[in-house]
Order: structure tokens, then sequence, then C-alpha cells
């Protein structure tokens, strides 16, 4: 359904005249009534993939489409069309809320622009529709963002995203800012109305027991690239490339029993994506390099069905076995 | 064991309105504990009130922090000043707030010494050796760097080594790690837990995330709406909780082993507004409550509920 093809994403380097490889040729494939989790640390592009998706920027170069039509190429009264169809959630729903609209007019307003609900009253019903959807009573749409709490507020960032009836949500940090409780509150709100209205999602986290728990499948990324795609299980519990790996690894156990020390399963830092490392981007801080990775940068391999990997390590070891 | 930090019935208010409501806590020389609780649980507070860095309208308003056997509150900030640093240190969550933007790293790691009375020339042969051991590379070009050209993690390390410079007696981690990646998250955490060992520190990690300290304390002290609720040996804790509050919040953790990913346990409700509520702050929320919990949560336990957990747990 939705489908990005050999996606790229150059900045120019603000004074200078490199660029900026925010995203290295990603593709992926969303079906319906799917959620795919994007995993990955700071810098690892998974925020602009997520620009990209909804089109708030433009790609240097690949597609972007929707049920077969290109998104990358409207304009227009054809893009915003299209654009409801695709809704954004962000992590923190403060600053994507005005702080001087009251929550339901900003529902009214939003239903207003695309020409949804019907007349005034239509519209006053459906926001007292939307915010039953979510949990939260009709009497909430008299309060102003600050007198809600966190988890709140991110129940109405959902309702405004669901005001325009979109088939596909992208959740980018949906649940981060949130205290433990909170959070489970909201996952699952999230997987309930991703059952009830047969959404699709787009699950874009740093935490790796939030993805492992909503998705279908999982995509990790480093530093602008694809390094691993697979199904959530083979990905998360039986990780092919290093990089998830350490990423796994890294994830606290809230169990006191086990008995290995707390380690860093990975050195360093993730490198400047102005200056990306020569090889597979991973090979400084990979544990399994060899001097192929230090020359040339692994392809996004098939190495099982259904779960790609790029790394030369774990194909080699794939095609011997 | 003698005690290093003892809290009795340490309280905190905002101008009128009461935040921390008679906190007990004491922790032994060389123990490692957790204080957890989520936005609001007076965790915070309670820390920076040890630290003496409440700013009006926050003040303490009843109770005592003793050190090492010594009265801290009522001192004043002349003596606290002394204290700060060399006996007790704290590294917060944003380095960056906490460090001075416009003085380079290195002459900060100095300046936490020579404000203890070290000698210049001794604290910069000291700050390239800290900066070395906790993992910044290239010390002697790195320490002439500005905290805008470091990344959060280096950042960290940096206030790391401010804190650990005059070797303080306790130090008191809050989230250190909570605005850093994964797998530099578990760097920093390990880089603590090393040097506490190496230099016998006395640690609290204050968190949220009960996940996060499960292999690093020994013990855990659970608060809510400024009570600690259950306080208790670390496996305790997570084997059998005491309280229902940390059944819940043990329970609304995804579990990483289980295939089924079940939904996850919530806490209906919210915490209560301070004064709110009299009696157990929990009662709204708890499945468990029964009339007697109106009258007063029993403070003289360690775990402050009235219905035995033999009765809740299923």
């Amino acid at each position: 359904m939705l489908r990005a093809t050999n996606l790229t994403k150059q900045y120019p380097v603000r004074g200078g005249d490199g660029v900026v490889h925010a995203l290295n040729d990603v593709s992926l494939e969303l079906g319906d009534g799917e959620t795919l989790g994007v995993v990955g640390e700071s810098g690892c592009g998974k925020s602009t993939l997520a620009k990209l998706l909804v089109r708030l920027e433009d790609p240097t170069s690949g597609r972007v489409e929707l049920d077969g039509v290109d998104l990358t190429g409207l304009r227009g009264r054809a893009l915003r069309a299209q654009r409801r169809r695709i809704q954004m959630l962000f992590q923190d729903p403060y600053s994507s809320l005005n702080p001087r609209q009251r929550v339901g007019s900003t529902l009214r307003e939003v239903l207003a622009v695309h020409r949804l609900g019907g007349d005034a009253r239509g519209r006053e019903r459906r926001v007292a529709e939307l915010l039953e959807l979510v949990g939260l009573g009709a009497q909430l749409a008299d309060r102003y963002p600050h007198e809600l709490s966190g988890g709140q507020r991110q129940r109405v960032g959902i309702a405004r995203a669901l005001a325009v009836e979109p088939s596909v949500l992208l959740l980018d940090e949906p649940v981060s800012a949130l205290d433990v409780s909170v959070r489970a509150e909201i996952m699952n709100l999230l997987v309930n109305l991703r059952d009830e209205l047969g959404l699709s999602y787009v699950f874009i986290s740093h935490d790796v027991a939030m993805v492992r728990h909503i998705s279908d499948r999982v995509a990790v990324m480093y530093l602008g690239r694809v390094v691993e795609l697979g199904d959530w299980k083979p990905v998360l519990d039986s990780p092919e490339h290093p990089y998830t790996s350490a990423l796994c690894a890294a994830v606290p156990v809230p169990n006191p029993e086990l008995a290995q020390p707390i380690q860093a399963t990975v050195i360093g830092e993730v490198p400047d994506p102005a200056n990306p490392p020569a090889g597979c981007p991973f090979h400084p801080r990979c544990p399994r390099a060899e001097d192929v990775c230090r020359q040339t940068d692994p392809p996004l391999l098939e190495l099982r069905p259904r779960h790609t990997v790029a790394c030369h390590v774990a194909a080699r070891t794939a095609v011997t076995q | 064991m003698t005690d290093l930090l003892e809290l009795e019935g340490l309280r905190v208010s905002a101008g009128s309105r009461e935040i921390v409501h008679g906190v007990d806590l004491s922790i032994p020389a060389g123990q490692t504990i957790a204080i957890v609780g989520e936005s609001g649980s007076g965790k915070s507070l309670s820390m920076l009130a040890v630290m003496g860095l409440l700013s009006p309208p926050l003040r303490v308003t009843g109770g005592t922090v003793r050190l090492a056997g010594r009265e801290l509150t009522g001192l004043p900030e002349r003596g606290m000043r002394a204290i700060r640093g060399s006996e007790v240190a704290m590294v917060y969550q944003d380095p960056m707030t906490s460090l001075n933007p416009l003085m380079r790293v290195g002459d900060q790691v100095v300046e936490a010494m020579t404000a203890h009375g070290v000698a210049k020339a001794e604290a910069t042969r000291r700050m390239l050796e800290l900066l070395a051991r906790v993992g910044i590379p290239d010390p002697k070009r790195t320490a002439r760097a500005y905290p805008h050209e470091f990344s959060g993690g280096m950042r960290q390390r940096v206030m790391i080594a401010c804190a650990l410079a005059m070797r303080p007696r306790l130090l008191i981690a809050d989230e250190p790690t909570t605005a850093l990646d994964v797998t530099i998250q578990q760097q920093i955490l390990a880089l603590v837990n090393e040097l506490r060992r190496e230099l016998g520190m006395t640690t609290i990690w204050v968190t949220h995330d009960l996940g996060v300290v499960a292999r690093l304390v020994d013990r855990v002290a659970v608060m809510y709406a400024g009570h600690v609720v259950e306080d208790a040996p670390v496996r305790q804790v997570f084997a059998a909780p005491q309280h229902p509050y940390t059944a819940r919040l043990l329970a609304a953790l995804p579990d990483p082993t289980d295939d089924t990913r079940p939904p996850l346990a919530q806490i209906p409700g919210r915490p209560p507004a301070p004064g709110e509520i009299a009696g157990c702050p929990f009662r709204p929320r708890c499945a468990q409550a029964e009339p007697r919990t109106v009258s007063g949560a029993d403070t003289a336990s360690r775990v402050a509920c009235w219905v035995p957990p033999a009765e809740w747990r299923s």
C-alpha cells in the first residue's frame, strides 16, 4: 500500500560545499493493516524518512507511492488529497498543539480545512466522536493543551491525526516523552485503534522494547541506511547484523537475576553523516569487521526468506551454512 | 554498616503546597540504591534537597538530611558549597544545561577542583587523567573544546568527570541516561558503575525506568506522590513487589521474552495533585483499596500499604 523506493535525501552542509547523506537508498513497503517498526539511534535517518513519507520534504531521489500513486510528483490539490491519507503523530504533542486554541477548536479546524463532518453541527458531533475514540470525554473539548496531562495531550494528537480518516499513521517516537504507566495506556490505545480501524502504522522509535511490542516487521537503520529488515521476531530476537545485535543487547532488561554485568555492547559513537566512513558505515564500531568491511559498502541481501541484511560477514556465514 | 545518608521525615513544599510528604530513607556507606518514580513523585526534589539546591518557592519545610552524621538542613550556603562536589556530587539528565556553554570543558573540570582548594597545576594534571578515565579520546586536545562541540554522550562523560573530580563519598545520578541513545546509555551506565566500584562510592540512581536499574543497584525505593511507598532489596522488588503501585509499574513494562505480546498492564487514573487525597495516595487507583486506607498511610513500615500482598497477588 505504501511503498518507498530508493529514497535518498542529502542536505547541504552549512557554510561548506559538502553534503550530509541523511538517507541513503532506502526502500520499504508497508502492507494493509501492517505495522512497520523503524528502529535506530540519533542520526540514523529515521525522522528524515518520516518527513519524506508524509512529503513534508522532497527526496533528493527516489519515490514514495501510496496505492500505486507516486506522491513525489504531486502538487496542489492532488497532493492535499493524498496527504490526508497519511498522517503523522509527533513525540511531543505539546509543541504541535496550538497553546491558545481549545482542543475542540483544534479538531474542528482540521475538519473544516478538509471539508469533513458536514455543517457546524456535524463537526461538533464528529469532535465528540473523535475524543471518545481516543478515550477522552467530550467535555475535554473546552480545555486548553496546558490543562491536559502528557497522556491526554498525546490522545488529542491521535484524535487530530484520525480526524481526516487516514489509512496510514506515521508515529515518530509517540511514547518516548511519557511516564511508564502512561506509555502503557498509549501503546494499548494505538494497538486497539489499528485493529478496530484497520490502520497501518510506521512506528519510529529508538525504544527496542516498544518496537518489539507493536511491530509486524522491523527495519533497523544506521547512518541513513536500512541495515536489517524482516519479521519482528527474527530481526529482534535472532538478529543477523552486528549493529542490531548490539542495539538489542543494550536494551536494559528488567530482571535483576541476570548474571552478566552491565557492559557496553558497542564502542564509540555514530560517525558524522557529513563524513561517513568508507565501506560499511558500521565497521569502525563493529566487533566482527574484516578487511572487506573497511572497503566495500555491503548490499542489502535476502539471507533468509523475508529477512534482508546488509553485512558482509553475515552474508558469508549464510552462504557457507 | 553506618548510614552515609539519612533522610528523616523530609518535607519539601512549593510555597504553601507540600509536595514531598515526610520521606525516610537511610543509605549505608557503599550501598547502591535506586529511587524510582514517575514525574511528580518527588524523587528529584528530595535529591535536590539533599544537595541544598532547591530554589524558591521550593524549600525544605520539615525533617532532616544527615550526611555521615552531619546535619545538612539549615546549613548556610557557604557550608553547603564546601560539601557539594567534595562530599556529595550530582549528575543530571541534561548535561547541556548543567555545563557552562561559554567555558572550555577542561576548565570546567579544573574549576570543580580549584573551587575546593586544589592548586591549579595539580587540578590540570588530574583533569587530563579524569577525562581519559571517563573515556574522552585525546584529552589534551578535547579539553580545549566547548560543550556544544560534543555529542550528548561525551557531554555526560564530562559531567561525570566534574562530579567525580573531588572523589565524593556520595554520587547522585538523576536520570543521567534518559536523553541518550541506548548504546550510549549502556556505555554511560557501565562507566558510572565501574567508577563507583573503583572509588567505593555510595550511589543513588534516580530514574523513572525500573528496567534501567534492575542490574545496577542493591536496593530500590519506590516513590509515589511524594511518599516512599516501598523500600526493599532489588531482587525482592522485582520478584515479589509488596506495594500494589510497584507491582503495577512493573507490569506496565513490555516483557522482552513474551512472544504473545499481550496488552500492557495499565494503571487507571492519574497521580493525585499535592494535598488532594488524605490517607494512602494510591487509594483512588488501587484495586485493593480498603476503607481503612483512608485513615493514613502506614509510614513506619517500609511498605506503605494496609493490605498484605498475599491478599492481592493472584
